[in-house]
């Protein structure tokens, strides 16, 4: 509904009083046709109130457009029972031949505290000196569950069972949120069982609504309030589906769980559960335009989030959480009392449908041999409360704590196998059967207690705990495994062959492992060995040292084999080599190129007795030098003085 | 003269292939001397047991294990003789051990499937690398693998004492450095192989077998001590410790418990005093 400013001068029209039936309906109709534009005053202050109709719970749109240049800012005067929440501003500025205008927007949000009609007054704004004023706004506010139901326009054909839930509920919690977020947020419960017993297990599905598109962060999972119910077995994932409802989409989370309740009577039941909500606090009412639209068109549901909200408000938005508990309807359930009449004595509280069966480890036992009794309650129930089968009339029978092991065959626990294992001992070799089990529980769609026996179980009991006394042509059976001979065997193999004495495998063998470690110490040394021959592939200095290692070791044989000959010639040749060799090692290059004005060249570098032993050489050698033979022995120490000091000097 | 003169150059020789020749008998002599025994040993059980008298069987051929030793077919007929003789817990043990000397054969795979399915009692499940493992004896692999570390030893060995020998022996030739790769990572991969299969193999061998009936499971090594279950006959269990007279074991379905010793067969025999 637009308002059409007037001046200051002018008076505000009298609006004629209608009931909130009929504002209602006028409402929808225009809502329904007329667009929500204003008409632009000439200049000046314009107020429109969108919708001008809201449930209780709900905001409507106040925005305040100020034609003017200057800054201004409008005054709202406070209303008893209604709340004004400033959202934003914004400004449109337009020049028409050359004439600059400006238009400002301001947003206010505006909810009620109670149903009623109010009427907001006049906006002053003074601008240019001139005090301007918009015309004053009514708006009418009803109870929800009305509006809500005509502003949805229609509503799904679940609508029936889902506008029941409470909606969002928890409002005092959920302070602050979008009232359009928070209505549509809502528990429901479907409880398979309207009277149940105590300690029956009901099948239940709650189901959290969320508005698609809504974040929402769980803070628990759904929980009975009071002290009446539990809920047992509940699944921890929820199924998570999309829905539509009443012309909007949906999240929808389903855990299915058991309701059990503890104690007989007549009691309210309800699911609450917390999450917080992220609310983009400065657009709290997007949708109201294109619900209006969706109203012409028919609701779409997916057309909500394509075209309901403005992206790119919403995007720069500024986000908060807000904690928000949501509850379901309560629901007014009888919890019946078991009765006492017909309890049977085995009776431990099981409430559902089963059947029980038994079977042991082994027909043929010996006194005092134990068995194991194997007995399995199947069935719908509350299998937390089935405890074993009992033997019935266990006289010659010594039995032990049983083990109870449940397999759930569906998601939360209600249908189900229980197996017991229970040692049992035959104390009497009189007794020929294992004694029937007996299981009792309560049927709760006979409304009476059941109890099962299985039959006796045949059994061979020796006298004795030896069962190796079987003779050839005895009518006794020495065991189960005792058959025919058409039993399935392979028969038997051709063993004449020799065998081992040890059947501890080779890898247990004090031999073998030292064969092993023989291989290991071989492998180790092989590794070391070709990691060396590597480096000494890749080190050319620690090649030339080894050639030279070589040729020195040669050329000292050769000195001694020249001393024994007396051959001067030869010990000197040998020895100049053998210096040449050290040399050509140390200095990297050929041997055969060193001469001794080399040597002498590079003095400092070589000791003194090698020039003198290199010295001597090339005078033997290449001048003819005659050399007393028993000069050799003494020659050959200075040689080997001179190559050690070479080496050392390395 | 000139025949003699050759005689005697050809004596060593003939000496030689004489000393092989004798060798080469006095084997067979012996194989078949211990075939012979071995098949005097087993005669009596195989009587025994195709007459029905089991439980002689059975005694005849611990007696033919005793004096010939273990055999992958003489264990095999032992289990049947046990078997039939309604024990079914010594039936799975020498089953078990039967497969321990000879894993391939199908017929004790066979039996032993039968046994335990007659005893009411699950195949214990294995993954597929511990199935793989089984495909030969811990003594096959135990061999195959203790010659890939030989040869692999010799091999590297060889390769880096080749250039000090090649001095000596021209006639040698260094492997190249594609093959000697290719050598080398071969017996390396079956090293590792068989002494990963050995590592899985050994650790089945502390397995037991549940014999003399089912056996009650208590909570501490004394008879008067509270039952927490019971194995049936044949259970495989895994044995953890000892405490007098009693052991305590795990079951393939993680139920433990001490049980008396003398019910506890290990597959692997503990060797006498």
């Amino acid at each position: 509904m637009v308002m059409r400013n007037v001046r200051d001068d002018a008076v505000g029209r009298q609006r004629p009083y209608i009931s909130p039936a009929a504002a209602v309906l006028l409402a929808v109709a225009l809502l329904s046709l007329t667009p929500s534009v204003a008409h632009a005053a000439d200049s000046g202050v314009v107020a429109r109130l969108d919708p001008p109709q809201i449930a209780l719970g709900e905001t409507a749109e106040l925005s305040v457009t100020i034609e003017s240049t200057s800054d201004v800012r409008p005054g709202l005067r406070p209303v008893d029972g209604l709340r004004f929440g400033y959202v934003g501003q914004s400004s449109r500025m337009q020049s028409v031949n050359g004439e600059i205008s400006l238009s400002q927007t301001f947003h206010y949000q505006v909810s009620a505290e109670r149903v009623g009609s109010f009427s907001i007054p006049a906006i002053e704004v003074r601008i240019e000196g001139r005090l301007e004023k918009s015309e004053p706004l009514e708006l009418e506010v009803v109870k929800a569950s009305g509006v809500a139901q005509l502003q949805r326009g229609r509503l799904s054909p679940s609508a029936p069972a889902l506008s029941t839930p409470a909606t969002s509920n928890g409002r005092d919690a959920s302070q602050g949120v979008p009232d359009d977020v928070a209505e549509r947020l809502f528990l429901r419960v479907v409880v398979a069982e309207e009277m149940p017993y105590v300690g029956e297990l009901v099948p239940i599905e709650i189901e959290a609504w969320f508005p698609d598109g809504q974040g929402v962060v769980l803070e628990s999972l759904p929980r009975p309030e009071g002290n009446a119910f539990t809920l047992e077995n509940a699944e921890e994932e929820a199924e998570r589906t999309r829905q539509a409802l009443g012309g909007r989409v949906y999240q929808v989370l389903t855990w299915r769980a058991a309701l059990s309740a503890v104690k007989e009577g007549r009691f309210p039941l309800c699911f609450a559960m917390d999450a917080r909500l992220r609310v983009r606090s400065a657009r709290a009412t997007p949708r109201r335009r294109t619900s209006r639209l969706r109203g012409l068109l028919g609701a779409d549901p997916f057309a909500d989030d394509f075209f309901g909200d403005d992206l790119f408000a919403d995007f720069f938005a500024p986000v908060r959480e807000q904690e928000v508990t949501l509850k379901s309807e309560v629901i007014d359930l009888e919890v019946r009392a078991l009765p006492a009449e017909g309890r049977p004595e085995g009776f431990h509280g099981a409430v559902g449908n089963f059947e029980v069966n038994a079977e042991v480890s082994t027909r043929r036992v010996a006194v005092g041999d134990p068995l194991t009794l194997r007995s399995a309650v199947r069935g719908t129930g509350n299998f937390d409360r089935v405890t074993a089968p009992t033997l019935d009339a266990p006289e010659g029978w010594k039995s032990y704590a049983a083990d109870g092991n449940f397999e759930a065959a569906d998601g939360v626990g209600l249908v189900g196998e229980k197996i017991f294992e229970q040692v049992i001992v035959p104390i009497d070799d009189g007794v020929d059967a294992v004694p029937p089990v007996v299981f009792s529980f309560f049927d709760p769609d006979r409304e009476e207690y059941v109890t099962l026996r299985t039959e006796a179980i045949g059994v061979v009991v020796g006298g004795t705990a030896s069962r190796r006394a079987h003779a050839p042509g005895s009518d006794s059976i020495s065991s189960v495994a005792e058959i025919d001979a058409d039993d399935g065997l392979v028969p038997n193999h051709d063993a004449s062959t020799g065998g081992a004495s040890d059947l501890s495998p080779l890898p247990r063998r004090p031999v073998f492992l030292g064969l092993v470690a023989l291989g290991a110490l071989g492998l180790a040394a092989g590794v070391w060995l070709t990691l060396r021959r590597r480096a000494l592939e890749t080190d050319p200095a620690r090649q030339r040292r080894r050639r030279a290692d070589r040729a020195v070791g040669r050329a000292l044989v050769g000195l001694d084999r020249a001393i024994e000959a007396d051959d001067a010639p030869a010990f000197f040749e040998a020895a100049r080599c053998a210096l040449q060799e050290r040399l050509g090692e140390r200095w990297a290059c050929p041997p055969e190129a060193i001469t001794l004005r080399e040597v002498e060249t590079r003095r400092p570098d070589v000791p003194d007795v090698a020039v003198t032993v290199f010295e001597a050489c090339d005078a033997v050698v290449y001048a003819g030098r005659a050399t007393m033979p028993g000069d050799l022995p003494v020659w050959r120490e200075s040689v080997c003085e001179a190559l050690h000091a070479l080496e050392t000097d390395r | 003269m000139n025949r003699f003169a050759d005689i005697r150059r050809r004596r060593p020789r003939l000496l030689l292939a004489l000393v092989v020749l004798v060798m080469v008998l006095l084997v067979v002599v012996v194989a078949a001397f211990r075939a012979a025994q071995a098949d005097d040993a087993c005669d009596p059980a195989a009587r025994a047991f195709d007459e029905g008298r089991y439980e002689d069987a059975v005694d005849e051929y611990r007696h033919a294990l005793a004096e010939s030793g273990y055999s992958a077919p003489r264990l095999f007929n032992l289990g049947n003789a046990y078997f039939r003789a309604g024990e079914v817990g010594r039936a799975i043990s020498s089953y078990e051990r039967a497969r321990i000397l000879d894993p391939r054969d199908p017929d004790i795979a066979e039996n032993l499937a039968v046994v335990r399915h007659r005893a009411g009692l699950a195949a214990p499940g294995a993954p597929w690398w511990k199935r793989a493992a089984a495909w030969f004896s811990l003594d096959e692999w135990a061999r195959i693998g203790a010659g890939a570390l030989l040869l692999l030893a010799l091999f590297l060995l060889y390769r880096g004492v080749f250039p000090a020998l090649s001095r000596r022996m021209a006639a040698l030739r260094d492997p190249s450095p594609r093959l000697f790769r290719s050598v080398t990572l071969t017996l390396a991969v079956v090293v590792v192989v068989s002494a990963v299969a050995i590592g899985l193999g050994v650790s089945d061998l502390d397995r037991a077998v549940v014999v003399d009936g089912a056996v009650v499971l208590r909570i501490s090594p004394f008879e008067a001590a509270e039952a927490t279950t019971s194995l049936p006959e044949g259970s495989l269990v895994e044995v953890e410790r000892a405490f007098d007279d009693h052991v305590h074991v795990q079951a393939g379905d993680g139920r433990s418990g001490w049980a008396p010793a003398a019910q506890i067969e290990p597959i692997l025999p503990v060797p006498g005093p």
